[in-house]
């Protein structure tokens, strides 16, 4: 999987490095900074498919950052927290292809120093406090290499105020589940009808893996979330999206959900111009898109708000409690 | 014609000799088809002397083909890779601007200076499995005057490896004639037919045809078949009966495309005409944004007298601006 394994040189004899090395089984390149190598050119995003290098770093400057409005249930304070810098997966309308420079994937290894500053951020505040995990990475695709869960989690328990999220398509919850449920520990699930996520998630496990595992974490008394987002359009894709509601259901998953967001395929010019330059073929090219309000590439207003209504109706025919369904980064939010 | 770059003499007498060269100045070499130009090594000489040639004369291609250290001990000595990616370094610290070459292949750094230790090789590796001195400058050179450029690399050594030095001297005639008999298979490269749409009768100025492909290649993702396909249940044959100049009649074939693109577009122009219609048959505009982004509406009309404008203040008093909110919100009913 990986070209090559980088990592600084003061990490070198740290114990979760060498975790990392020994689960990878690759001999590291010791450097004295990530960023001397990592970002320095501009590396072609596809390229992450034949020389996906890691680093094993650590997360200097802002360890947390103030969450963009819409980005989680209102009327709270949300922020996320870096733990990586990329992602394995391959979904074709993932920001992260104009967000780096490169593809290659930085792990952070200093979660006491992130922990300590979301502690502060929480001690400040008199509410309750979401820290969101897998912004700029999938929040477990690579936990059984990291193994950095037990601290986020310890971290919850300690403080019934703070809530976790932890941002997913992966269906790897070995780590996950040793720890036991806990109510401000949320684990939410991207998903999008089988024929898009197959069509369009690529290197992702499928719809129905990650609602077996879904039903798995019910099962066991986890917290779940779940985002529609991006919604694409295709001409069915309320039957799609019925399927899926359908789906979620039979596994008894729609009632039990903490949350559902919801979110229409819109994208930053750079993103956009990547995805074209990426993806020419993918469906998201099919229909047409505007330059929208906040400059975002969107298709028009209508559209995407009657897609959005369309889908909020489904999913409340499903069970989806009202008062967990809130539509993200849209203006109406 | 095209240019192929080269950074020493030795490395190209093979082209110089199979392609049967004239040498025209010291560094440039040339036949009716081909130019070789011997850039010499460093991504600056190499940048400045393309970048001249190519004022000079008009060409197709910029093909650069030389020797390359390998940064990956898995790669073979003597064989010929395409380039992919082309990075530069400069002090050991990759610079940002890359280019890129052909779409399958290996990744190229080019460097200012030889990679002569293994723990420098080593930290490059991950950058790139290739290193030279040249590539990067011949990429920008030809980037920066839009010619299509392609990068072939030949193994010669192992960078940071000792005896690299002596190995490539011992192989370079052997690795010139290698690299001609490459470049005589690179030449024979076709190049693309042209499009052949059969749109007669339609007036497609250069910006409605670029939109025409766009949507014909929309369409093709949408429906999952060929563009061919696509064309073929197009009206185009009812459009050509039609008594029509040809721009309205390809104004009226991108209007069903976009109609098949957008499955609003036709349900909100009708609903939106109707509620602007009490107002537009009294000469009143509503101008509304057409890409359905800004919820405002601007009002505009003539007046000539009170009584004229009092009237239309009265027709504009019945406005309801909720139905046109109610489009913008996606609220109504499509199949």
């Amino acid at each position: 999987m990986w070209n090559k394994v980088y990592v600084e040189e003061a990490l070198l004899d740290h114990p979760r490095t060498q975790k990392i090395l020994v689960k990878t089984g690759r001999d590291p390149i010791a450097l004295k900074r990530y960023d001397e190598i990592w970002g320095q050119s501009k590396k072609p995003y596809l390229h992450k498919r034949d020389s996906l290098n890691l680093f094993i770093a650590q997360k200097r400057g802002q360890l947390l950052k103030l969450a963009p409005d819409a980005y989680g249930q209102a009327g709270e304070p949300h922020y996320y927290f870096i733990h990586a810098y990329n992602c394995i997966y391959e979904c074709q309308y993932c920001y992260l292809q104009g967000y780096f420079n490169t593809p290659d994937i930085v792990l952070f290894i200093n979660h006491e120093e992130i922990l300590t500053q979301m502690q502060k951020t929480l001690d400040e505040s008199t509410g309750r406090v979401w820290f969101h995990a897998g912004e700029f990475s999938d929040s477990l695709a690579l936990t059984h290499l990291t193994g950095e869960l037990e601290l986020y989690h310890d971290f919850c328990k300690k403080n019934p105020r703070a809530l976790i999220e932890l941002r997913t398509k992966s269906v790897n919850t070995k780590e996950l589940l040793c720890l036991e449920p806990l109510d401000n520990f949320i684990v939410s699930f991207s998903l999008a009808p089988q024929k898009i996520a197959r069509s369009i998630d690529l290197k992702t496990p499928s719809t129905q893996a990650r609602l077996k595992t879904m039903q798995e974490l019910k099962q066991r008394g986890y917290k779940l979330a779940a985002h529609f987002d991006p919604i694409i359009y295709q001409e069915n894709f309320r039957e799609d999206y019925a399927q899926l509601l359908k789906d979620m259901s039979e596994l008894d998953l729609t009632h039990h959900l903490q949350y559902l967001s919801l979110g229409v395929v819109r994208f930053t010019k750079d993103v956009y111009r990547e995805v074209e330059r990426n993806y020419p073929d993918s469906l998201i090219h099919s229909t047409p898109m505007i330059k929208s309000f906040d400059n975002k590439v969107r298709y028009h207003h209508p559209m995407r708000m009657w897609m959005m209504n369309a889908v909020k109706d489904l999913a409340l025919k499903a069970g989806v409690p009202a008062q967990g369904i809130y539509l993200c980064m849209e203006e109406h939010a | 014609m095209q240019l192929i770059t080269m950074a020493h003499l030795g490395e190209a007498q093979g082209v110089i000799n199979l392609f049967d060269l004239k040498r025209v100045t010291p560094n440039l070499f040339e036949n009716d088809t081909l130019s070789c130009l011997i850039t010499g090594e460093g991504p600056f000489e190499a940048a400045t002397a393309v970048a001249s040639q190519l004022a000079k004369k008009s060409y197709e291609r910029v093909l650069n083909l030389g020797i390359a250290g390998a940064l990956e001990p898995v790669l073979k000595l003597g064989e010929i890779y395409p380039v992919r990616s082309i990075y530069l370094v400069v002090e050991g610290k990759p610079q940002f601007k890359s280019f890129k070459s052909l779409e399958k292949g290996l990744d190229c750094i080019t460097s200012f200076e030889r990679i002569l230790s293994p723990d420098k090789a080593l930290a490059l590796s991950g950058v790139a499995a290739l290193v030279d001195r040249e590539v990067w400058g011949v990429a920008m050179a030809a980037k920066s005057q839009g010619v299509t450029f392609e990068s072939y690399k030949l193994v010669s050594d192992y960078a940071g490896s000792l005896g690299a030095c002596e190995i490539i001297k011992e192989a370079a005639e052997e690795y010139s004639q290698k690299l001609a008999q490459f470049l005589a298979t690179q030449i024979e490269h076709t190049t693309n037919p042209d499009e052949q749409l059969n749109l007669e009768g339609f007036h497609l100025t250069f910006s409605t045809r670029i939109k025409f492909l766009q949507y014909l290649k929309k369409l093709s993702l949408r429906e999952e078949v060929s563009e061919q396909q696509i064309l073929s249940n197009l009206k185009l044959e009812s459009l050509r009966d039609q008594k029509l100049q040809p721009k309205e009649r390809t104004r009226l074939l991108l209007e069903e495309m976009e109609d098949k693109l957008d499955p609003l577009k036709k349900e909100l122009e009708k609903r939106l005409t109707a509620w602007k219609k009490p107002f537009t048959s009294q000469a009143i505009d509503l101008i509304t944004d057409p890409n359905w982004e800004s919820p405002e509406v601007k009002i505009s009309f003539q007046v000539s007298s009170q009584e004229e404008l009092a009237q239309k203040l009265q027709v504009l008093a019945g406005m309801n601006l909720r139905p046109y909110q109610n489009l913008r919100n996606g609220e109504f009913h499509v199949e």
